[in-house]
C-alpha cells in the first residue's frame, strides 16, 4: 500500500482507531494483521519471504542467547548467511548472472546462464537489514532475545517502516510494542503534523519535479543543456523530498499511536561536506553500516590508511545495497572516495561566507553524483554529463512527451521548489519539535500545506523511489 | 479527544478558506500572459483550444447532423466535414484530445443524443490504456454548461477533476487562452506537416485499463437502446515496428466485446495502400492528404455507407 494512495487514507484512521479501541493485550495482534495487509497490497505471495526471514532470525536469536560463545557465533553466521542469501537471490541473482554472461561472452566462452523472471520483493533490503541488526544486537548482548513470536514479527513488519525504513534497532523499538500507549493530544498533533509535511514533500514537491526529471533522463540526447541542468537539480530535491517525505509519514503514523521511530533525515542539503551530509542523510542506514560494517572492519582504530580503506569499502557496499547495477556501485564508491579525501584534507568551513561556499559545493557534488544514481546505465549518465559540459543545444524538436511541459509549467515547478527551499528548514524544525510556534500560526501553516496538497498535489499513485531497494 | 477534534476542524476549515482563495486568485489573476492556474495547478495547462472552439460551434447552431464523430485527436483530425459534405453527408466532429469513453458518454448524454442518428466512434488503442484524467479535465474546463462539467467530475472523482471544476466555477471572465490555429469547422482541425521517419513504438505491450472497456460497453448499449446506428473506425497508422504486436493485443480484448455488441468495425490500422510517410503528420496522426484519402475510403466502403447512409 502506498502512503499517497486512497487506500492508505482509509487504512490509517481505521488501524489507529482499532489500536486505541482494543484492549492492550490484543493490540500487537491487530497491528501485525494490519501490517500483513499493508504489505500484501504489493505482491501478496512475497509475505512468505518476509516470514522466512522472521522465522530464521527469531530462532537464531533465541539459540544465540542460549548457547556458548562459539556456538552462538555459528548461529549468528548461519542467520546472517541465510538472510543475505534471500537478498542475494531476489535482488542480486540476475545482476551476477548478467555479469557472468557478459564476461563469458568477452572471453569467447559460448555459455550463458538464464536469469530469473522475478520481481524484487518490495522493501526487501530494509527489512532484512532490520532483522540482521536484531540478531547482531542479541549476539553482542545489547538486546534480549524476544520469546514472543508475534511481537518479534511486528518488530520486522511494523507497517509504517516496513517497506522503506527507518531501519530500526531492536533497543529502540521492541520494548515499545509491550508498552501501553494512550491517545494523547501531543502524539496525535505531532504525528499528524509530520504526516502532512511528509505528504507535502512527496506529493507536492517530489512528484511535481519527477514529471520533468523522468522525460529529461529518458531523452538526454534530445534536450538542451539547460533542461539537463534543471533536471539534475530537480532530481536532488525530488529524491530528498520523496525519501524524507516517506520517513516523515512513517514517523508520524507511528507517533499518532504513541510509537517513536528514529529520525532519518536532518536537513542534509545544509551540510558543508560529504561527511556531514552522510550524518544527516538516511541516518538509519548510515548508522547501520557504521555499527555493523565499519566498526567490525576496524573503523578508525587501525591507522589512517586502513580507516580510508574501511570507509571506501563501506560506501561501495552501501552503493550496492541501493541497487543491483554498477551505476549504484560507482555512486557509492565516488562518495567513499570523496569522504576519504575530505578526511585527509581536513577541510574546515568556518565563517558565514565559507559555510555558504561549503554548502553550495557539497550540494553541487552530491547533485552531480546523483546523476549516476538516477541513470539506468552509464551511457545515460555520460550523455547527461556530456550534454551539460558541452552546453548541448536543442538537437531538434522536443520529443512529444515534453508537450505538457511548456515553459509556464516549468516556471511553476521552479517557483514551487524555491518556496520549498525557503520554508524547509523552519517547517522541518517545527514538525521535529525543535522550533516553537504559536498554536494559531501553526493552524494556518498546516492549513496552507493541506491546501497545497489539494491544489498542487500529484495524486497519481507515484511509487516512492526507495521502494525499489 | 475534544482538543484533537477541535483543532483538526480548525485546520480543515482554514485549509478550505485558503483553497477557495487560491483557486479564485489562480483562476482570475494574470501572470505574464495567462491565468496563474496554468502555471501551477497540475493539468490545468489549457483552457480553450479545440475543445472550446468545438463546443462553441456545437452549441451555437442547433442543426441536426447526419453523423457525429466521437473519439480522440485521431477523430478531430481524421474526419473532415468538408469532404463528407461534398458527398452529401453533414458531419460534426466532437472528438477532443485523448477523449475516452467517459468523456464521450457525457458529451453524448449532455449535447449529442438528439443531434444525429449515426455515431462514428473512432477507436485508438492507447485511449483504452489511459485513465483519461487529463482529457476529462480539459473537457471540464471547456464544456458549454456546468451540468456537463459536474457530470464529467461524477464520472471521475479525483482531486484533479475537482480542481478543474473549481477553476471553472471561479473563473469570472473566461477567454480562449490557447486557440487552436488549425481549427477549421464543426470540430475538425487540420494537422499539418509530413512524418519524417518511422520510429519503433517505445512500448509495444498493450496494458488494458479495464474500466475503459466497461464504460465503452455502457456507452454503446445506451446508444443502441436510443436507436442510434454506430460504426467503429480506426485509420491507418505508419507501419512502425511493434505496432502489429501492440494492436493484436488490443484486438484480443476488443474484438469479443464488439462481436457481442454487434457493432461493425472498420479497422485500417495496418492498411498501407496509398498510406506512406506523405500521408502522416506524425507517428499517429494523418495529415490533410491522408485525411482526404481516408475519408474517401470510408465514403466508398460498403460497411460504412450502410451504417452512415441509410
Amino acid at each position: 500500500m502506498l502512503f499517497n494512495s486512497i487506500e492508505f487514507f482509509l487504512f490509517f484512521p481505521i488501524v489507529t482507531a482499532l489500536y486505541f479501541i482494543l484492549p492492550h493485550q490484543w493490540r500487537w495482534l491487530m497491528l501485525l494483521i494490519a501490517s500483513c495487509v499493508f504489505y500484501m497490497f504489493f505482491v501478496p505471495v512475497y509475505i512468505f519471504i518476509l516470514l522466512a526471514t522472521i522465522l530464521v532470525d527469531y530462532i537464531a536469536a533465541i539459540q544465540i542467547e542460549k548457547s556458548s560463545k562459539p556456538q552462538a557465533r555459528r548461529w549468528l553466521i548461519g542467520s546472517i548467511i541465510s538472510t543475505i542469501l534471500i537478498l542475494a537471490v531476489f535482488k542480486y541473482f540476475n545482476f551476477f548472472i548478467g555479469n557472468f554472461n557478459g564476461i563469458a561472452q568477452l572471453i569467447g566462452w559460448n555459455y550463458s546462464l538464464n536469469t530469473l523472471s522475478i520481481l524484487l520483493p518490495i522493501g526487501l533490503s530494509f527489512h532484512t537489514f532490520q532483522s540482521l541488526s536484531y540478531v547482531v544486537e542479541v549476539y553482542r548482548g545489547n538486546q534480549k532475545a524476544e520469546r514472543h513470536f508475534g511481537i518479534y514479527s511486528l518488530y520486522v513488519m511494523f507497517y509504517p517502516q516496513l517497506v522503506a525504513g527507518p531501519i530500526e534497532r531492536p533497543q529502540n523499538v521492541l520494548h515499545q510494542f509491550r508498552e501501553r500507549h494512550s491517545l494523547t493530544y501531543s502524539n496525535v498533533s505531532a504525528g499528524m503534523q509530520r504526516i502532512v509535511w511528509g505528504m507535502f514533500k512527496k506529493v507536492v514537491i517530489a512528484d511535481n519535479l519527477a514529471q520533468f526529471v523522468s522525460p529529461v533522463y529518458e531523452h538526454a540526447g534530445a534536450v538542451s543543456w539547460m533542461y539537463l541542468s534543471i533536471a539534475v537539480v530537480f532530481f536532488s530535491f525530488q529524491i530528498y523530498c520523496d525519501f524524507s517525505g516517506y520517513s516523515d509519514i512513517a514517523i508520524g503514523a507511528a507517533r499518532v499511536m504513541g510509537f517513536r521511530l528514529m529520525e532519518n533525515f536532518k536537513l542534509p542539503y545544509r551540510s558543508t561536506g560529504v561527511g556531514m551530509f552522510w550524518s544527516k542523510w538516511h541516518i538509519s542506514l548510515s548508522t547501520w553500516f557504521r555499527d555493523y560494517v565499519y566498526i567490525p572492519l576496524g573503523g578508525n582504530r587501525k591507522g589512517a590508511a586502513r580507516t580510508s580503506l574501511n570507509l571506501f569499502i563501506v560506501f561501495a557496499i552501501s552503493g550496492f545495497w541501493h541497487g543491483a547495477n554498477w551505476t549504484f556501485v560507482v555512486w557509492g564508491m565516488a562518495h567513499g572516495l570523496w569522504l576519504v579525501l575530505e578526511n585527509r584534507m581536513n577541510v574546515r568551513w568556518e565563517g558565514k561566507l565559507k559555510v555558504w561556499l561549503g554548502t553550495v559545493l557539497t550540494f553541487g557534488g552530491v547533485s552531480f553524483l546523483w546523476i549516476f544514481f538516477r541513470s539506468s546505465s552509464f551511457e545515460q549518465a555520460t550523455a547527461i554529463i556530456k550534454g551539460i559540459v558541452t552546453f548541448q543545444s536543442q538537437p531538434g524538436f522536443l520529443p512529444s512527451v515534453f508537450v505538457p511541459l511548456n515553459g509556464a509549467v516549468i516556471i511553476g515547478k521552479i517557483l514551487l521548489l524555491v518556496v520549498f527551499v525557503l520554508i524547509d528548514r523552519k517547517v522541518t524544525e517545527i514538525v521535529m519539535g525543535t522550533r516553537a510556534m504559536g498554536s494559531n500560526r501553526k493552524v494556518w501553516l498546516f492549513a496552507v500545506l493541506l491546501a497545497c496538497l489539494a491544489l498542487f498535489g500529484q495524486w497519481g499513485k507515484v511509487d516512492f523511489i526507495y521502494f525499489q531497494f | 479527544m475534544k482538543l484533537i477534534v477541535r483543532n483538526s476542524l480548525k485546520v480543515l476549515l482554514a485549509a478550505c478558506v485558503i483553497y477557495a482563495g487560491a483557486i479564485f486568485i489562480f483562476s482570475n489573476v494574470q501572470l505574464i500572459d495567462r491565468r496563474m492556474s496554468l502555471f501551477f495547478v497540475p493539468n490545468l495547462q489549457r483552457n480553450g483550444g479545440q475543445e472550446l472552439q468545438m463546443m462553441r460551434d456545437l452549441t451555437s447552431n442547433p442543426t441536426k447532423y447526419d453523423a457525429i464523430v466521437l473519439g480522440s485527436s485521431h477523430a478531430y483530425r481524421g474526419y473532415d466535414p468538408r469532404i463528407f459534405e461534398q458527398a452529401g453527408v453533414s458531419l460534426f466532429n466532437a472528438g477532443t484530445s485523448a477523449q475516452n469513453a467517459k468523456g464521450s458518454l457525457v458529451l453524448y448524454n449532455e449535447y449529442l443524443r438528439d443531434r444525429a442518428d449515426v455515431f462514428i466512434l473512432d477507436v485508438y488503442d492507447p485511449v483504452f490504456e489511459l485513465e483519461g484524467t487529463e482529457s476529462n479535465m480539459r473537457l471540464i474546463q471547456n464544456v458549454a454548461t456546468n451540468a456537463a462539467a459536474f457530470a464529467l467530475v461524477k464520472q471521475e472523482v479525483k482531486m484533479y477533476t475537482l480542481n478543474a471544476l473549481a477553476v471553472r466555477l471561479a473563473s469570472l471572465n473566461v477567454k480562449d487562452e490557447a486557440p487552436n490555429t488549425d481549427y477549421i469547422k464543426n470540430g475538425f482541425c487540420e494537422k499539418k506537416g509530413i512524418l519524417y521517419a518511422v520510429e519503433p513504438l517505445n512500448d509495444s505491450v498493450f496494458d488494458a485499463n479495464e474500466e475503459m472497456f466497461v464504460v465503452f460497453e455502457t456507452m454503446i448499449k445506451q446508444m443502441q437502446s436510443d436507436g442510434k446506428r454506430i460504426v467503429l473506425c480506426s485509420h491507418a497508422l505508419p507501419a512502425s515496428p511493434g505496432l502489429r504486436n501492440y494492436h493484436e493485443k488490443f484486438l484480443s480484448r476488443f474484438t469479443p466485446l464488439i462481436e457481442r455488441l454487434g457493432v461493425p468495425y472498420i479497422d485500417l490500422t495496418y492498411y498501407t495502400e496509398g498510406f506512406g510517410v506523405n500521408e502522416f503528420a506524425d507517428l499517429s496522426h494523418l495529415n490533410q492528404q491522408g485525411v482526404e484519402l481516408y475519408n474517401q475510403f470510408l465514403l466508398h466502403n460498403t460497411t460504412f455507407r450502410e451504417a452512415v447512409i441509410p
